[in-house]
Formats: structure tokens, C-alpha cells, sequence
């Protein structure tokens, strides 16, 4: 038999890691850099714990949901009051979902922020924007399940945003957002055929494809080396990845992944755990009344991180709902292909002249984000009963022309693509932020504008 | 020789091996915490679930008391009542032990027993303890447990009676008794009494103007408004903010506001939240109220209409001061003048085609809920409030007073039957020609009922002793002695009575004889108060002093060729006794519209607006009104005024508002009646 002794030895300590089946997608040896916490802040491993976490609390969930439109919403309040611990780990799983949204946003603005799509790769990106995609599904599909008012009318809001094509006024059978429309509610209006076709992707649809894309995301990471470090660009090795599976020959790697990076990962494993587990010990999740389609609600909102759009929407369904969502995530896709430039990878901001960019366009976007929205008033009524114009002069647009103006004018100053891109997108992401807190707390019956908490 | 290469790698080694240890240190620093974190959660968690719960120290308590009473053989357990047909599953006993238990009455809460009648009745096995109660059935700690906040919201025990409305009638019938429910009836008498029924549609009767009321007992705390509602945010404040002050809570409300006391407010509150449609399967509900939903509900009384439909804006039983302040001027129907000059055609045209552009809607079947046969009892019991308060036969020959009488005709009728000059508005009734053939009852029968289509008001609030005075002064004025009637068989050619109709008598009685400078003589109503052969001597005879010139007037003294033609027009004139015409028949105008004009921009537009369109009196050129309203009326109107409210008496005349004369009035009318436009056909269903 062979000795479970500890790996002491360098032989031992590789053969640890490599021999492994469930930690051989690590390197043997790492970068040190990696494990600075202020680095990455550990944001793909809370993001992946968050999703073994659901993973797992969403099986015993399962155990007392059903999916049917009679039952859904009391099997919701059996597990509840009813099941021993039931609360607890609904809340669990609400709470890590919510999390992971929140997580996967942050983890987005980090590996953009310190350029860890260049050098190659490229294809990690692409595949963590699906993941984001993907998680947004789930996080949209699940929101249905519980079958209460709030669900309902959210999936109801969401799915009519979709719907928002037909004031372009293109014809029914060509219309890509009303076939989505019809292709998520399974019928004029969310009923049994939505709850079962989105408990069957929420349930294995999404699990499996995540688990593929995540899967694809690791390995297209260790196959470009591992995270990309501030020191990991040398004159030696040339910016390209070396495609050696097993790349210990990299300068930069001096440590040896056992044990270190085992505690590393598990750390912020538990650390997240515990967050997440008092989260649900403290707070409930929330439960309204059974859905009832005759009675909407008012407001009705989408989950939170729709609610920029819904909050968009509000001025233009189409601009609001279809144009300017689609911009951004193009936007955000085609970020390697517009960035080629590998400037200083793996340094935050890529330097200070970067770091003045972003604080300038955080300085740039937030008051014009909240003029654009108090604006909003006036542009409504002004345009009323004219599609067109409303659609091409509201709030939102408006914040989308200055925001580009601005990137393109900082891009062409300092002649950097780069730079260009971080303005972009730290305006674009101040403006989604302001819009979001304003969909939230600053909107209230008949999308009026109030102040929070009844202040 | 000192290796210093080898010691420089194992330094350098060193060093990195330190660091190495150092983050390796870190992170297990951050495990070893989160570990004990998660260990503290899941701890604190599974305590939460088992052994410190509220529910198993009342049951602990309730053996401990039982114990002391009885032997006891019973374990601690979780306790539920389910039953799937009406969706709950109940375990209230867990905690409330001593429900069942007789032995608990002396105890308080939550070990007591159930107090009243109501397991007699209600078993709880079968209908458990949320479908009257409320609150989450399954939880077990008190703020799930009596949550109000959900879509079955816990009421506490002084409003327990709301959810009676579940299964129980509470609109229709009549009478409304359920034992123990006694604010919930005092409610529902509040709403039926105060004409919220009239706005609010219930059950499928009611009106249109606020929202249907009919399963707002259903309504959760997240469907209401809260933005302007000061005070805690429960369904109950909702209700009390929205019944203090309606505009407060929904501005464009022209809701009024009632100013209940508190106990009447919370009374309401109770029933407004007890209003349910069926929620479970019908062999759980009665069946009275499983009918009711089928619309076979039991008939309301005109009484209980005018209550619950009407009172709301016109004031119960349509008396002025119990009208609420609502913004918008509604006629207060028990007003005497508005009783005297509406005739049944007016309310009845008014009532069923409403008021277009203002707040009166057409109370048809369709648009109210109302059957048609209460449709028509309440237009019955209208014609029989114009009867008169007593029975007018009896006053036969006594006598009375003429100076009396010539008092009363002064003040009331002679500012339309004694005119001074020009056109007048009434016939000439102190003549011989007229009191020669009337009979004392002819005579009553118009006052009291007044002529339709004319300018006769119905006088009913004259006493008994008034009339004899009046008579005895127009008797006075008789100076030939009556004379018989001649007999008239109703034998005529009637197409031929037409023609001469025609010819003869619709240059002044009015194309179809709906009155001009004549009175209408072709409506049913006068036609079976008259006697034949009063038509026939009038025709003959004439009215002296007046453009009714009959035969004889004329010179001619041989009628014997003529008498035919008489004949002929009285058959034709009562074989139409009973057609109805398609609208109400206006009647010639007399008056010049534009000297009109100028005398209501100066006499009538303060309060009716320059164009008619109404302010602080009602709108003149509604064209609702104008379809239903006859000359005659609008003339009525303006010589009475009304008492009580700002519309002075224009035949009479006083010190702020000098009177008008009687072609003045014909005047004005000529005006408002050029503000028709279209005639609106009446409804012939409501007709006999």
C-alpha cells in the first residue's frame, strides 16, 4: 500500500499535484504573485465555491420541490416550516445565488481591470463571458421556481423586455425577441410551461453546460499558464504561451503548488462557506403571496441585476431593453480583439497613468449617470407618442453616446487602446451601477420616483 | 574554503521557503477561522430547529397543568390538522395545546380553549384553524405563525369575524344574522346604508365610478398604496386613511369623505376585508352564496336600492342634508319642488339612459347588475310617491275659504294662470268655459297630478284644507252653473280624426299634440284623466277669452254636420291613449332664443355657466337632460324654483331676484333648448 505520508520531498510534493485527479489541472510550481490576495482577491475561487455550494444545497432542495404550478409555492413553505433545516438551506441557496451574480460581476472587473485577457488569452475570456451568461440564466431561472408574486411578475417584466423588438416594428416571424419571448414563457404568459421548461434548465440544462464551460475555462487557463502575472512577461519566453502542459520551466514559478495553493484554494473555500452559511443563518429569504396573474404587482421588478435595465427600459423598452444591453455585451466580448496592446498585464490598472484614467472616468460618469436620470422626467412626457424619437433621445441613450465620446477622446489623447478600454469600461460601469441603485431603492409604485426606506 | 555559492542557494532557498511557509501559515490562520465560524452557524442552526423552541414549553406547560388535574399520558409532539380541499395544513394546536381541551378554559393564552360556539359549528378536523383565523398554518414560531404580511394575513381576534365572508353570504339577502358575527353585520349595514354599493360594484351590482369591491378581501399588503398613507403600514390604516380622507390617498378620488367615528370606521374595515369570491370547493360553501355567484341572487327592494345604490351621492333617502360633500352638485330627490315637476317619464328617462359626461350613470340591467323586474319595481315605487298623501276623493263639497283660496292662487299659480300680457304659460282656468264643464275631482286630479308635458307641477304637498280653500275660490269665479257632459261613444273614423287633428288642432295643441300655445292633450296621462265628453263640450264651446275658439264661438250655430268631426277626432284622440311615443315629446317652443340670450347671461349664467354647461347649478345643455326634460318642465323649473337649494322661484319673484314674466321664461327656454342637439330615444322597456 502505498504511504500516505506527507510529500516532503520536491519529487513527492510534484507528484502530489500531478498525479492527482482531482488536483492535476493546477501546475506543480506557481507564480507567488498568484497568491497575493490583493491580486485577485480570490474572486474565481469564491465564485466557484459559490457554485459547488449551490450545487449542493440545490440537490436537497430538490428532494421536496415541485415544479408544478399547484404545488410549487407549497413545497416552497413545506421546506420552509415544515422540513428539518429547510429554511436554512433555502436560504442558503438563495442567498449563495444572489452572491454568485454579485461575485461573478466582481471577478469580470477584476480580470478586466488587470488585463488578464492579453497575452493570448483570449479564449478565457470568451468562455468566462458565457459563464456569466450562464450564471445569469441560472440565476433568472431559479427566480421563478418559488412561484410567488415576486417571481412571477419579475419573470413577467423580464421576458416582455425581451419582447421589446416589436417596437422597431419588425415583422413577427423574423423577430428574434419575441421568438425569445415565446421560447422562455412557452406561451403568451408565464404558466406551467414556463415553470417546467425553466426548472429543466435550472435543473440540467444550465448544471450541465456550466460544469462543460467551467471545465473549458480551467483547462484553457493552465493551457495559457496560469493567471497572468506582472512578472510573467520576460524577453526570454516572448509573450506567447509555451504550450507546454507542464510549464515549470516559466521564470516566475519559484514555489511549488503543494501545499501552498491547496491552503490557498481552501481557505477562501471555507472562508466563503462561513460568510454564506451566516448569511442564511441570519437573514430569511423572502416569500410573498402565491403568484396570482391577476393581481400585478407595483412595483414589478426584475431581480436586482436586471434592474439598470428594467431601469433603462423605463425610458425606451427598445434603446433601454434590446439596443443598449446588446451593445454592452458585445462590447464586453470583443474586449480582446479591440485591446491587443499587452500593456503591463497583471498590474492593476496597467499603472498609475491607468489608475488616473479610471479615477477620472469614475469622476466623469457618476454626476452626467445621475443627471441623465433626473433628466428622465422631462424627456418622458416630451416624447410621448413618438416611438422613434423616444427611442433614439431618452436618458439612456444619451448616456451611452457620452460615454463612448468620452472613451474615444481619452483613447485618442493617450493613443492607447487600452486606456480607451478602461474608460469605457469604468464609465460603463459606474453608469450600470447608478442605474441599478436607482432601479432598487429609488423606484417605487408606478416606477415613480420616491425616496428609500420612506425617508 | 567557505562555500558561499552553496550557502547563497540556501539562503536564497531559505528565504523563499519562508515566505512560502508564511502564506501557507495564512491561509490556514483563514481556515482554522472559517472553520470555526461555519461550526458556530451550523451549531446555532440545529439548536434553532430542536430543543429551545417556544412550542415544546407550551406543551411542557399544558402537561404540567394537566398533570395536575388529570393523569396524563402524552408526549411532546408537533400537532396539524390538514385538509387539501381548502389548502392548509394547520399545526396551530402545536403551540395552542389546550384548544379542544375543556379543562383549559381557565388558562390563558395559548394553552386556553377555544372560546364561543364556534367548534359547535365548525369543526376544526375539517376546516382547521387558518381558513378563519389566517397566518401561516405551518410555521411554529409566533411572527410566521400570525403573519399578517402573506396572502392569508392573521387577524386578530376582534376582526376574526371578516373571514365569516369566505363561505358566508354578506351582500345580498335582506337580512344578515350569523351568531358571533355582530361587527360584521354593523359593517355591512354601514355600507349598505351609506350608498357605497352606488360607486363600488359588488357582486356584480353596483356602479362604475370606484373600484370593484368584490374580492378585496383577497388583497395582500403588497397591492396597496402606501405613498400617502401616514401611520403603520397595515391593511387596516389603509382603510382607515382611505375612509377619513379619500382624496388623500388616491388624488383624483371624488370619493367623499365620511366622517365615521372609529367604531364604525373599524366596523367597515371588517367587512371591506371579509369580501371573498368562492376560494373552495363548493361543498364548503352555502348555498345561498354558491346562487349568488350564479346570479340567482335574491331580489333587492326598490327601498334597499335607493340605500345601496343612490343614497351615496344623493343623500339618504334624498334628503339634502344627509348628502355627503361630493364634488359635483347632485339633485336632493326628496326636494318637494323637484318631486312636483318631475313626472315619471323624466325620472324614469333619467334613471335608465343616465347623464352622458357626468357622474349619473345609466342604470340599465347591463351596466348596473340590477334585474330588470327591480329595474321596474323601482320605477313603480317612484310613480307611487307621486301620489298624493291622501285620498283626494273625500274632499267633495266642503266648503271653504275664498279669501284663502285667492291667497294660494296668488302665491302659486297665478304667476303662470294670470297673465298680464303677451303668450301666456297656462290656460285661463278662472273662465266659465273651463270651470262650467270641470268637476271638483277633475279639478283636484290636476293639481295634485299636474299635466304631463306642460308646465303643471304635480302639486302634492298641498293639505287637504288648501284645496278646499282653492276650490271654493275658483268656484267663486264660476258664474254660470255646470253643465252636463255630453255623451260620447267612441265610435269615430279614426284615420279621418287624424286628418282633421291635423288640420284643425295642431297649429296650437302642437304637431301630434304635444302642446304649444295649447296644452298637450295627446299624451295617455291626460287623456285617462279627462272625460271624453269634456273634449267634446270644449271643442264645441271653446274657452272664452282665449284661442281655444271651438264651434260655436265661431257663429256656427247648426254643429249638427260638424258633430261627426267631433267624434271623429275624440276616437282618434283616445285610440292612442296608450302609445308611447320613441321620446319624450318637448313641446313647441314659444319664446324668442335670443332675447333669451341676454336674459340668462344676466339672470341664470352665475350659476349655470354661460353656455349651460353648468358650475354651481346643474349643466343646462347636457343633452341627456334635454332629451328627458320637456318644455313644460324646464318652464315648471323656472317658475317653482327650489326650495332649499340657490334656484330661486322666477314665477314668483323676490327682493335678490325680481320675477320673470311669463314670456321671459318661454324666452330663456326657447334659449335652452336650442342647446339640443340630439334626441335620445327612449327605452321602451321600462314603459308600460
Amino acid at each position: 500500500m502505498r504511504s500516505l505520508k506527507t510529500p516532503a520531498t520536491t519529487l513527492e510534493r510534484t507528484r502530489a499535484i500531478s498525479k492527482n485527479f482531482f488536483l492535476h489541472i493546477h501546475a506543480a510550481k506557481l507564480d507567488p504573485y498568484v497568491l497575493k490576495p490583493t491580486f485577485t482577491f480570490g474572486l474565481g475561487v469564491v465564485a466557484t465555491s459559490l457554485f459547488l455550494i449551490l450545487i449542493t444545497s440545490g440537490i436537497f432542495l430538490l428532494f421536496y420541490y415541485t415544479p408544478s404550478i399547484e404545488r410549487a409555492y407549497f413545497s416552497i413553505l413545506d421546506i420552509t416550516y415544515v422540513v428539518s433545516g429547510g429554511r436554512f438551506l433555502r436560504n442558503l441557496h438563495r442567498w449563495s445565488a444572489h452572491g454568485l451574480v454579485f461575485i461573478s460581476l466582481l471577478h469580470l472587473a477584476r480580470v478586466f481591470y488587470t488585463g488578464a485577457y492579453s497575452r493570448g488569452r483570449g479564449l478565457v475570456w470568451y468562455s468566462g463571458m458565457i459563464l456569466l451568461l450562464l450564471v445569469l440564466s441560472f440565476s433568472f431561472s431559479g427566480y421563478l421556481l418559488p412561484w410567488d408574486q415576486l417571481a412571477f411578475w419579475a419573470v413577467t417584466i423580464a421576458s416582455n423586455i425581451a419582447n421589446a423588438t416589436r417596437e422597431i416594428g419588425v415583422p413577427a416571424f423574423m423577430d428574434p425577441g419575441r421568438f425569445l419571448k415565446y421560447l422562455l414563457l412557452g406561451g403568451d404568459q408565464v404558466g406551467q410551461a414556463t415553470l417546467t421548461r425553466f426548472f429543466l434548465l435550472h435543473v440540467v440544462f444550465l448544471p450541465i453546460t456550466t460544469l462543460f464551460m467551467l471545465g473549458y475555462h480551467f483547462w484553457r487557463m493552465r493551457k495559457s499558464d496560469g493567471l497572468n502575472t506582472p512578472g510573467s512577461m520576460s524577453a526570454a519566453t516572448g509573450s506567447e504561451t509555451s504550450g507546454d502542459p507542464v510549464s515549470d520551466n516559466m521564470p516566475n514559478t519559484k514555489w511549488l503548488s503543494w501545499p501552498v495553493l491547496i491552503w490557498a484554494e481552501l481557505s477562501v473555500f471555507i472562508v466563503t462557506l462561513a460568510l454564506v452559511l451566516l448569511f442564511a443563518y441570519l437573514i430569511d429569504a423572502p416569500l410573498r403571496a402565491m403568484a396570482n396573474p391577476t393581481i400585478p404587482e407595483n412595483p414589478a421588478k426584475s431581480p436586482w441585476y436586471f434592474l439598470g435595465v428594467q431601469e433603462l427600459v423605463s425610458y425606451s423598452a427598445f434603446s433601454g431593453g434590446i439596443a443598449i444591453p446588446l451593445l454592452l455585451l458585445a462590447g464586453l466580448f470583443l474586449i480582446p480583439v479591440f485591446d491587443r496592446e499587452d500593456k503591463q498585464p497583471g498590474t492593476w490598472f496597467s499603472g498609475t497613468e491607468g489608475l488616473r484614467i479610471t479615477i477620472l472616468s469614475v469622476l466623469f460618469a457618476l454626476p452626467v449617470a445621475i443627471g441623465a436620470i433626473l433628466l428622465s422626467p422631462v424627456t418622458a412626457p416630451a416624447f410621448r407618442g413618438q416611438p422613434l424619437l423616444t427611442m433614439l433621445l431618452n436618458p439612456g441613450t444619451l448616456l451611452t453616446i457620452l460615454y463612448i465620446i468620452w472613451a474615444l477622446l481619452l483613447g485618442r489623447k493617450y493613443r492607447s487602446r487600452r486606456y480607451s478600454a478602461l474608460a469605457l469600461f469604468t464609465v460603463s460601469s459606474v453608469g450600470f451601477v447608478v442605474l441599478t441603485v436607482v432601479g432598487i431603492w429609488f423606484r417605487g409604485t408606478d416606477w415613480q420616483f420616491i425616496w428609500p426606506w420612506g425617508l | 574554503m567557505v562555500p558561499w555559492d552553496r550557502l547563497a542557494i540556501y539562503l536564497a532557498v531559505g528565504i523563499m521557503t519562508g515566505m512560502e511557509t508564511n502564506r501557507t501559515r495564512q491561509f490556514k490562520v483563514a481556515v482554522i477561522s472559517g472553520g470555526f465560524v461555519i461550526i458556530l452557524t451550523l451549531i446555532l442552526m440545529m439548536l434553532g430547529e430542536s430543543g429551545l423552541r417556544d412550542w415544546e414549553r407550551f406543551q411542557e406547560n399544558y402537561l404540567a397543568i394537566l398533570g395536575e388535574k388529570v393523569s396524563v399520558d402524552d408526549k411532546i409532539r408537533i400537532r396539524q390538522i390538514e385538509n387539501h380541499d381548502l389548502r392548509f395544513v394547520d399545526r396551530c394546536p402545536t403551540c395552542h395545546v389546550g384548544l379542544h381541551d375543556n379543562q383549559m378554559t381557565d388558562q390563558s393564552l395559548p394553552l386556553t380553549a377555544h372560546p364561543g360556539e364556534a367548534f359547535s359549528t365548525h369543526d376544526p378536523e375539517q376546516y382547521g384553524c387558518s381558513t378563519c383565523h389566517g397566518g401561516r398554518g405551518r410555521a411554529l414560531d409566533i411572527p410566521h405563525a400570525h403573519d399578517q404580511a402573506i396572502d392569508n394575513p392573521f387577524l386578530r381576534s376582534n376582526q376574526t369575524q371578516a373571514y365569516c365572508g369566505k363561505c358566508h353570504l354578506t351582500i345580498f339577502p335582506a337580512e344578515f344574522s350569523l351568531p358571533g358575527a355582530g361587527r360584521l353585520a354593523e359593517g355591512r349595514t354601514v355600507f349598505l346604508r351609506n350608498g357605497c354599493q352606488g360607486c363600488h360594484r359588488v357582486r356584480g351590482v353596483g356602479g362604475m365610478h370606484g373600484p370593484e369591491l368584490t374580492d378585496l378581501g383577497t388583497r395582500t399588503l403588497h397591492s396597496f398604496d402606501f405613498r400617502r398613507v401616514s401611520g403603520d403600514r397595515s391593511i387596516n390604516n389603509w382603510h382607515r386613511e382611505h375612509l377619513r380622507n379619500p382624496q388623500d390617498i388616491s388624488t383624483e378620488s371624488i370619493m367623499p369623505a365620511f366622517h365615521f367615528p372609529e367604531t364604525i370606521t373599524s366596523a367597515l374595515t371588517l367587512f371591506l376585508r371579509g369580501q371573498f369570491s368562492p376560494q373552495f370547493p363548493l361543498q364548503y360553501i352555502t348555498l345561498p352564496m354558491i346562487r349568488e355567484f350564479k346570479h340567482e341572487r335574491s331580489v333587492i327592494s326598490p327601498d334597499e336600492i335607493f340605500s345601496r345604490l343612490c343614497s351615496g351621492c344623493h343623500g339618504q333617502r334624498g334628503l339634502p342634508d344627509s348628502i355627503q360633500t361630493v364634488p359635483f352638485s347632485v339633485p336632493t330627490l326628496a326636494n318637494p319642488d323637484f318631486q312636483a315637476v318631475a313626472s315619471l317619464d323624466y325620472i324614469a328617462f333619467t334613471i335608465t339612459e343616465g347623464r352622458g359626461g357626468r357622474y349619473m350613470h345609466a342604470w340599465t340591467s347591463e351596466v348596473s347588475g340590477l334585474y330588470e323586474t327591480e329595474i321596474r319595481a323601482l320605477l313603480s315605487s317612484v310613480r307611487d310617491m307621486r301620489s298624493a298623501a291622501f285620498d283626494i276623493s273625500r274632499i267633495k263639497h266642503q266648503a271653504g275659504s275664498v279669501e284663502e283660496g285667492a291667497r294660494i292662487f296668488q302665491g302659486n299659480c297665478a304667476m303662470c294662470h294670470e297673465a298680464n300680457e303677451g303668450t301666456r304659460l297656462a290656460p285661463n282656468i278662472l273662465s266659465d268655459g273651463f270651470l262650467s264643464l270641470a268637476t271638483n275631482a277633475y279639478i283636484l286630479a290636476n293639481v295634485v297630478e299636474g299635466r304631463a308635458n306642460t308646465a303643471m307641477p304635480a302639486w302634492r304637498t298641498f293639505r287637504e284644507e288648501q284645496l278646499i280653500h282653492l276650490l271654493a275660490y275658483l268656484r267663486s269665479k264660476q258664474t254660470n252653473s255646470m253643465r252636463p257632459l255630453p255623451v260620447t261613444p267612441m265610435n269615430g273614423n279614426i284615420s279621418r280624426g287624424d286628418s282633421l287633428f291635423y288640420y284643425s288642432c295642431s297649429r296650437c295643441h302642437g304637431e301630434k299634440g304635444t302642446g304649444g300655445i295649447g296644452p298637450a292633450i295627446m299624451n295617455g296621462a291626460f287623456l285617462r284623466m279627462t272625460d271624453p265628453g269634456l273634449v267634446a263640450a270644449t271643442i264645441t264651446s271653446g274657452r272664452a277669452h282665449s284661442a281655444m275658439f271651438g264651434l260655436t264661438s265661431r257663429g256656427i250655430k247648426d254643429i249638427s254636420g260638424r258633430e261627426n268631426d267631433i267624434l271623429d277626432i275624440i276616437t282618434f284622440m283616445y285610440s292612442r291613449r296608450d302609445s308611447i311615443p320613441d321620446y319624450i315629446p318637448a313641446g313647441m317652443v314659444l319664446g324668442d332664443p335670443d332675447r333669451g340670450k341676454s336674459l340668462f347671461y344676466r339672470r341664470c349664467a352665475e350659476c349655470h355657466g354661460q353656455q349651460g354647461e353648468g358650475g354651481k347649478g346643474p349643466a343646462l345643455n347636457n343633452q341627456e337632460f334635454l332629451s328627458a326634460a320637456s318644455n313644460g318642465y324646464l318652464l315648471a323649473t323656472i317658475s317653482l324654483g327650489r326650495l332649499g337649494t340657490r334656484m330661486p322661484s322666477w314665477g314668483r319673484g323676490s327682493a335678490d331676484y325680481p320675477a320673470l314674466t311669463p314670456q321671459e321664461r318661454q324666452d330663456v327656454v326657447a334659449l335652452i333648448r336650442q342647446w339640443q342637439t340630439i334626441r335620445i330615444k327612449r327605452d321602451k322597456r321600462w314603459i308600460k
